[in-house]
């Protein structure tokens, strides 16, 4: 066995703001039928890294807390998100509140920029960015394939890129390879996870093996008919693509070659004379 | 950036010298108005002081003087939940120094679920 060789079973291990990360799969603990169904996806899948949020609070439930304890015992780390902020200065208040609730500095950044497409504004979460890299976050913007996007929330600090497959919730896996393909191969060293819009262990699968470094998914999970078989089947699917990624795919052709060898066929050349 | 009240810091509507613009001015004289009914409130034991705010969009009527009080009002855990005050994070250590003034908005969150 040629020892070189990236092990399959072992891949290349993934580093996010100099923290390793076991899994590839990262998982969004929204939707699930219930938080018995999500503790048992998360540990299907084999997340290292879980998304949550933080939303008002009633007198009456009372039940923040009850659900982060859930998550920590579970011995995961939790990235909080922005969902749903509109401007740089929600996302920004809300990523100070969710660092002081969860005790990371870690922040899924969403801007959200339209109610339809729940699109990112590009230009409120750099503003975004910026303010809460100057107060010590490690900013993980939720993006477009946006390749000047992308330069800049470099240039701002953000070590990490997570553009989107497609609109969140459709599941429609990658909407736009080719820039998908571009944004890979224009950040060659930066961490770039695929978030939102996927659907299936193939488009995930599809993701992995154009080299991007890991997938950040929820509603495809938690509202399979059975979220912790699915869960697993997305793990399997980020595994396979990943080793396919690092055993280097095949160049496509557009023209027919047989695999088989053209010489020594059997009766070749015989219809000739 | 954090909401402590005090001493103001220069913000959007605060003109390049760091002059206090005009929103914020009518920001000002509104919580001078609430400050100076409060004061008088706390001269009479009689009358206990009551305040209309907005906790988490609702408007609500309160005894609280600070925000770490309102948060108690609620039946809250102080470490339990996250604030902030007219949109601006409040950190817990600030709570307690935190005056609540006429018609405030106080957002009063605690972790959930997310994508």
């Amino acid at each position: 066995m040629n020892t070189a060789l990236p092990n399959p079973v072992m891949p290349a291990s993934l580093s996010l703001y100099g923290v390793s990360v076991a899994s590839r799969l990262l998982l969004g603990t929204a939707l699930y039928p219930s938080p018995k169904v999500m503790a048992e996806s998360i540990k299907a899948a084999g997340a290292s890294i879980v998304t949550v949020s933080v939303r008002r609070e009633s007198a009456r439930a009372n039940s923040g807390m009850g659900f982060f304890e859930l998550v920590r015992s579970l011995n995961v780390r939790v990235m909080p998100n922005t969902a749903g902020c509109r401007t740089a200065r929600e996302a920004i208040a809300t990523a100070h509140m969710a660092r002081e609730l969860f005790g990371t500095d870690w922040v899924k950044l969403e801007v959200i920029g339209n109610d339809d497409t729940l699109q990112p504004d590009l230009f409120g979460l750099l503003e975004a960015a910026r303010a809460l890299i100057g107060d010590g976050f490690k900013v993980f913007p939720y993006t477009t394939e946006d390749l000047i996007a992308a330069e800049r929330l470099r240039e701002a600090g953000c070590e990490v890129l997570m553009p989107w497959a497609a609109p969140i919730g459709t599941g429609r896996g990658l909407a736009n390879p080719y820039a998908l393909r571009s944004l890979r191969t224009y950040f060659p060293d930066t961490p770039l996870i695929v978030d939102a819009g996927i659907g299936a262990p193939s488009h995930a699968a599809a993701a992995m093996e154009m080299g991007f470094d890991a997938v950040l998914l929820n509603t495809a999970v938690a509202r399979a008919a059975d979220p912790v078989r699915m869960a697993s089947a997305f793990a399997a699917a980020i595994a396979a693509g990943r080793s396919a990624f690092e055993a280097g795919l095949m160049e496509m052709r557009d023209t027919a070659a047989p695999s088989t060898p053209v010489a020594g066929t059997p009766f070749f050349g015989l219809d000739k004379s | 950036m954090f909401n402590t009240r005090a001493p103001p810091t220069p913000g959007k509507s605060d003109g390049p010298d760091g002059r206090i613009g005009r929103a914020r001015r009518g920001n000002a004289c509104i919580r001078n108005k609430a400050i100076a009914n409060i004061r008088q409130h706390r001269g009479n034991p009689d009358t206990p002081m009551q305040l209309k705010v907005f906790v988490n969009g609702e408007a609500t009527v309160t005894s609280a003087d600070t925000l770490a009080e309102l948060v108690a009002q609620f039946g809250f855990a102080e470490t339990g939940v996250a604030t902030a005050l007219n949109g601006d994070f409040v950190p817990r250590g600030a709570r307690q120094t935190t005056r609540l003034v006429g018609d405030d908005k106080v957002e009063i969150v605690s972790p959930r679920q997310g994508g």
